[in-house]
């Protein structure tokens, strides 16, 4: 299920809703688990058991550490730990991709390939894995203590608001919540607009960049002109981000309306002078996991030259085959690794003295030719897609291609889209409360201007999904 | 009041909204509009302990497809993207060209028409089955005639703006039909110049449709007319000052279908009837068994008769753009019989030797002629 569906707006978070009120506080977790527990199953009811799985392993595993944590063997508790979780990662998201690759091997050597399992990926294992991880490392890093109770343990890791993408919520940080959170109306409406948001993002704008990028990215790549594909570029440049977002508002709105204060994920990444820079503003809790549970100990960067270079390459590996189990997305993590490197190495002086335009525009670049990578099915088809978008011809055939691409919708939710990537939205809003509002009058109107805004949206949304529905026998012909 | 404003304001409409579905749907204060898709909606899934990995699948295609209001939603989503942005909803499926002209996307409308011919190999298949068609039917005192129904996008290419599609000077079924003209002997009716001479001084095709109208069926039924009384003398035709040309009811096209749209675009069906009616009436069937799968199985056969005994017979294996063909030519045959025989264009030899017609006559739309091909591969004969 996701959060951009009709059962899902009219059926499951009404109901979860409703009866998460009513319930006495004492119930609500349970009811919010059983919840996230029906959200799981509804992507596959079998897969069910390996999140329990999961959950009561994790649980004994957190109280075994919280008392040998101090004691000699708790590091080797941590660590079998991690390795219980990574494995079921690896079954899971990457069998295929290893099997696939060493078939590779094999057939160079002439011997019998392996049976690739054909393992379907459990609905945001990535995320659970992750979370799990995060429990355990900060038990044993004495952040948090463990959970006692295996059904708020249960609920951390599987919450069905950030279970299909993210934010990766950090024990540590959630833990005091599980059992003491407040419920305040205030709250809770800020909470159904950063969940309005969040679905006007996925459903209005992301889902119509994704129908062009698709059109130019399905297409022929080794016919395409550059003006083509620049548009699908930046068409999935913004889908992408307005997803992904969007996703995390929901996850964020969500939390809200059942008490929850969830990190924020995103901060307008486009507008980053540096990659080191885009990385602090994209999926800000996947960076942050990485840095914290990788990177630093690691060695970060307390050993400056060629073991931090190493160190960040290998996060950046990481982050890329987390993304996917293909080579596509860990070139796109090595991508980002080189400029990150690069920038360390002198570049980002470079970069500070050729001013803010030029940093945005060489970052915003980079992104995106790593885009490529990330939309693309093989490497192959990145590198014909690279050629097209520095090929210097434009046939009138070719533009007639590129015009029937874009209409009056594309351009006017491109410019909404761009303006709102940039942050000049947010610029505004901020003008607005500081220099404009000095009559409450105003402000009433504002506030009543934004709850048309806000219902607009959700209307705009309920016809784009309702129309998704729409589905003719295409088998036309009487 | 502000802070109530604040609190409540997006609060109550929120909720009242995600709610009203489920309210309605008990309460029926708003009617749902008729829907005009073509398709069996999602029945309700049954909860079952041992299957249960399917049933969320299920419950959702059937929540989504008999979610409250859903037509009424549909419609309005529609109005707005035409309304707002001048475009169609499911581009993919259909292309909206100049003036409202409406295509059905489909395989044959990738490219230009003159750009996917028939290749050599492929032509000779559909001559040598015509040829073999046609020596089988004369053996029984049976004339073949072969007519292929033009695509809309053949006739109004000019109406695209893709590449390559106004300049295209030729199709597959005008190409094919040169080829059979000139090296067979299969008795070819061409509808294409004589349609295309017309398309717009009458609207022989619907806008939103991709069929021919009645008064495009007229010419071509005409043309059919015409070529079969050279060898039928008694078989005339209905020239144009012994017919009337009307506007019917609203007709709610293929393409409009696709989009889910049934108020913003409007055209009425195009009709055309004799001075003093029809003289050919529904008969009835025998009742011949229509191919398993077959989604119109009433439609399989149809028969409209004369009380005209000196005229001839015929029978008629067509898909879709039979229907409106068949009043035209029932009105110069004794018996007419028309088989709609799932798209599979066989030669149903078990019906010819039951009706025993003197002409038999195959009308196939040009979209379909690979198809043809694929069937005849496949044995389908």
């Amino acid at each position: 299920m996701v959060f951009s569906s009709l059962v899902f707006l009219f059926c499951f978070l009404p109901i979860t809703l409703l009866l998460y009120y009513l319930l006495p506080f004492r119930v609500k977790n349970y009811w919010l688990l059983l919840c996230s527990l029906v959200f799981f199953a509804w992507g596959g009811v079998s897969y069910t058991l390996i999140i329990l799985i999961s959950i009561i392993v994790n649980y004994f595993l957190g109280l075994i550490l919280e008392l040998k944590r101090d004691g000699p063997y708790g590091y080797y508790w941590l660590l079998t730990g991690v390795i219980i979780n990574l494995s079921a990662l690896a079954i899971f998201k990457y069998a295929d991709f290893t099997v696939n690759n060493l078939n590779l091997l094999l057939e160079k050597w002439k011997i019998q390939p392996l049976t690739a399992p054909g393992i379907l990926l459990p609905v945001g294992i990535s995320f659970y894995t992750f979370h799990a991880l995060s429990y355990l490392i900060d038990i044993y890093r004495k952040k948090s203590d463990a959970q006692h109770n295996l059904f708020d343990l249960a609920l951390y890791i599987c919450m069905f608001s950030q279970l299909i993408a993210g934010p990766i919520i950090r024990y540590s940080d959630v833990w005091t919540q599980l059992r003491n959170r407040h419920h305040h109306l205030s709250f809770f409406v800020s909470g159904i607009k950063r969940f309005l948001a969040g679905l006007g993002k996925k459903v209005i704008l992301a889902n119509s960049f994704a129908l062009a990028a698709d059109t130019v990215f399905n297409g022929s790549l080794n016919h395409l002109s550059y003006a083509t594909a620049w548009l699908g570029l930046l068409c999935y440049t913004l889908q992408i981000y307005y997803d992904f977002s969007g996703y995390s508002d929901m996850a964020i709105g969500l939390g809200r309306m059942f008490g929850f204060n969830f990190m924020e994920n995103f901060n307008f990444p486009y507008t980053a002078q540096s990659i080191k820079e885009f990385w602090r503003r994209w999926h800000i809790s996947l960076s942050s996991f990485f840095k914290d549970y990788v990177y630093i100990p690691l060695g970060g960067n307390r050993y400056p030259g060629m073991k931090t270079y190493r160190n960040l390459i290998i996060v950046f590996f990481l982050t890329g085959f987390w993304h996917g189990a293909s080579w596509t997305f860990v070139v796109w993590g090595l991508f980002h690794g080189l400029f990150i490197v690069l920038e360390r190495s002198g570049l980002d002086r470079l970069l500070h003295k050729s001013g803010r335009i030029t940093a945005s525009l060489y970052t915003l670049l980079v992104v995106m030719m790593a885009w490529v990578l990330f939309r693309v099915n093989t490497l192959h088809d990145a590198l014909f897609y690279w050629k097209a978008l520095f090929s210097l011809k434009l046939t009138s055939k070719d533009w007639l291609i590129f015009t029937n691409h874009i209409d009056t919708e594309l351009i006017t939710l491109l410019s909404i889209g761009l303006t709102g990537a940039l942050g000049s939205f947010k610029s505004l809003h901020y003008w607005f409360t500081k220099k404009v509002i000095r009559y409450s009058w105003i402000k009433t109107l504002l506030n009543i201007v934004s709850i048309l805004f806000y219902i607009t949206i959700l209307l705009l949304c309920i016809l784009h999904l309702t129309a998704g529905t729409y589905n003719p026998f295409i088998y036309y012909r009487f | 009041m502000k802070t109530l404003i604040k609190q409540f304001g997006l609060l109550i409409p929120s909720l009242a909204l995600l709610s009203f579905p489920a309210v309605n749907g008990f309460t029926n204060m708003i009617n749902d509009s008729q829907s005009i898709e073509n398709r069996q909606l999602a029945k309700k899934p049954e909860v079952s302990l041992r299957h249960l990995d399917p049933f969320p699948l299920a419950f959702e295609a059937y929540f989504n497809d008999h979610f409250n209001l859903r037509n009424r939603l549909v419609s309005y989503f529609n109005s707005y993207k035409i309304n707002c942005w001048n475009k169609i909803p499911n581009p993919h499926l259909v292309y909206l060209g100049k003036d409202n002209w409406m295509f059905n996307k489909g395989d044959d409308f990738e490219l230009p028409p003159d750009k996917n011919l028939l290749t050599d190999p492929e032509k000779r298949i559909i001559k040598d089955e015509l040829e073999r068609r046609a020596k089988w039917l004369k053996e029984r005192h049976c004339e073949f005639y072969f007519l292929i129904a033009p695509s809309k996008h053949t006739l109004y290419a000019d109406k695209i703006r893709l590449p390559g599609f106004k300049k295209s000077k030729s199709s597959i079924g005008q190409d094919l039909n040169k080829i059979l003209m000139k090296y067979s002997s299969v008795n070819v009716i061409d509808v294409f110049s004589e349609l295309k001479s017309r398309r717009y001084v009458y609207p022989i095709y619907f806008k939103y449709d991709h069929h021919w109208t009645g008064q495009g069926a007229y010419f071509a039924a005409e043309k059919s007319l015409k070529t079969i009384h050279a060898k039928f003398p008694t078989v005339n035709h209905s020239p144009l000052e012994t017919v009337i040309f009307s506007e019917g009811a609203n007709y709610i096209g293929s393409c409009l279908r696709l989009i889910g749209d049934t108020t913003y675009f409007k055209e009425p069906e195009y009709n055309v009837t004799p001075l003093h009616g029809h003289i050919a009436k529904d008969a009835s069937k025998k009742g011949y068994i229509a191919p398993s799968g077959f989604p119109y199985p009433h439609v399989f056969e149809l028969v409209k008769e004369t009380n005209r005994n000196d005229l001839p017979s015929a029978m008629i294996v067509s898909d879709s753009f039979g229907e409106f063909i068949f009043p035209h030519l029932a009105d110069h045959f004794s018996r007419t019989i028309k088989i709609y025989d799932n798209w599979e264009y066989k030669l149903n030899d078990a019906i010819v030797e039951s009706e025993k017609p003197s002409v038999f006559i195959l009308v196939m739309y040009e979209a379909n002629l690979k198809k043809f091909i694929e069937h005849l591969q496949n044995g389908i004969r």
